[in-house]
């Protein structure tokens, strides 16, 4: 019924620093994370071996969606997502509705490094795993927009339900436009997708809809990743 | 033995956990918390001063560094673990109960999350502060806090959620263990939490913050 598109990107096209980490970890000196970062640095190869990246998005066609008042309809589906999501897509016409995921093989890994009396690195792959599956969404974003381009539409930026005001409840209703174990990410009751390290959300797609950026000023959560990208320090 | 002692809680604050340990750089080659401990039981220094004087002063200072903003969750981990290594000697003195532990501490994520990395951090901070700390792990339901706490009557209870999905949890929780034990003092923490939302569910109090959260419990020893 929708369009959908289905990639396994390659670990080395998802640039992975240690650096982002580091900053997540609240470090900016140099001096002070030195031993920590060749840690990340041979967590990163380890990783490499483990993690599957697979990834995809279906289309809502032209003239499905709309958008207003904190409420955003996608194809006769009604999502409560307060005005911080349903703003900047109210020009939304059609979507691409996106899961990622790092894989089943790295909870694995993150539960027995904990399970092992590994703390530091248990934690560190922990974040690890968050950065991966946002690059894997970054990765698929970039794909959603040439696919936007090609049909001579425009994108919004991407909203994930659990961020920005849009409940993580509604994650169920989303996952209803993917086919049955797309991607190999499945939902708990409580909405908690597994693989733990997946990424979903929505991009808005319209011939004028605009790219924004999160109004992290507006939004007081204070442990979120977009709002991290905001304050990442040069290291 | 003030200096074996000083230098052991160096280890601690340090996150050097033995010999081997490359970590912190600056360390490398020299003895860790594993061995500076079992040094000074071999050289007589009573457990309970190791305890106190050492290890906990070294896990304060890396906590005090923490609130101020000058050391990070991997600070604190790697000081919990080089504790780790030095509590396995003095674990029997706990056993004999020559050395006592501050209290029991019940910790679990509530049911329907599995989110479980700031319930680690939180149990590894405790333990380094000296408690008895029993961990139930993650997607723990109610009757199993209350079961618990009949084992252990004068426990404080954690709990943590990842999810706004799942903190609703700790309403069911917190009512669950206050009809049986209406005394027991019952902690939230987790990213959505505020001090607000303990106060609605009837919890004892929101902590952001492991460091300042083992702070506050030790006043209610």
């Amino acid at each position: 019924m929708y369009k959908v598109f289905h990639y396994k990107p390659k670990f080395n096209d998802l640039n992975i620093s240690a650096e982002n980490i580091i900053s997540t970890m609240g470090y900016s000196d140099q001096n002070t994370y030195t031993g920590y970062k060749t840690i990340l640095d041979e967590l990163i190869n380890t990783a490499k071996e483990i993690v599957t990246p697979e990834c995809g998005f279906v289309i809502l066609s032209r003239n499905t969606c709309s958008a207003s008042h904190g409420t955003v309809l996608l194809d006769g589906a009604e999502f409560k997502t307060d005005k911080i999501v349903a703003g900047p897509l109210k020009k939304i016409s059609g979507a691409a509705i996106f899961v990622g995921t790092v894989g089943p093989g790295f909870d694995k890994w993150s539960r027995k490094t904990f399970s092992e009396g590994d703390p530091l690195a248990g934690y560190m792959i922990d974040l690890l795993g968050s950065e991966i599956a946002e690059s894997i969404a970054d990765w698929l974003e970039k794909k959603i927009v040439e696919y936007a381009a090609g049909e001579n539409l425009k994108c919004s930026n991407r909203y994930s339900p659990g961020y920005c005001g849009w409940n993580v409840s509604e994650q169920h209703k989303l996952f209803n436009f993917f086919p049955k174990d797309f991607c190999g990410v499945t939902l708990t009751e409580s909405s908690l997708m597994k693989p733990h390290k997946s990424v979903s959300g929505i991009v808005g797609i319209g011939p004028e809809i605009k790219w924004k950026d999160y109004p992290c000023e507006v939004c007081n959560v204070e442990h979120c990743y977009k709002n991290r990208d905001k304050k990442l320090v040069k290291v | 033995m003030k200096e074996l002692l000083e230098k052991l809680a160096v280890a601690i604050e340090r996150g050097k956990v033995n010999l081997a340990s490359p970590f912190p750089p600056d360390l490398k080659g020299e003895e860790g918390a594993d061995e500076l401990t079992k040094r000074a039981l071999d050289e007589g220094v009573p457990p309970e001063v190791i305890l106190n004087d050492s290890l906990m002063t070294g896990m304060r200072k890396v906590g005090d560094k923490f609130e101020q903003g000058k050391a990070f969750i991997p600070d604190m981990l790697i000081a919990a673990k080089a504790m780790n290594a030095a509590m396995v000697h003095l674990h029997p003195f706990f056993e004999s109960g020559e050395v006592v532990l501050k209290g029991d501490f019940i910790i679990g994520t509530v049911a329907g999350d599995l989110h479980d990395i700031g319930k680690n951090i939180v149990r590894m901070v405790l333990t380094g502060s000296g408690w008895n700390v029993i961990d139930l792990g993650s997607d723990v339901k109610a009757d199993r806090f209350v079961e618990t706490l009949k084992e252990y009557p004068n426990a404080l209870v954690g709990m943590s959620a990842l999810l706004t999905t799942t903190m609703m949890q700790m309403e069911n929780t917190t009512k669950a263990i206050k009809e049986v034990s209406p005394d027991t003092k019952v902690f939230v923490g987790g990213a959505p939490l505020s001090q607000e939302f303990s106060d609605k569910i009837g919890a004892d109090g929101y902590f952001p913050d492991p460091n300042k959260f083992a702070k506050h419990i030790a006043t209610l020893v």
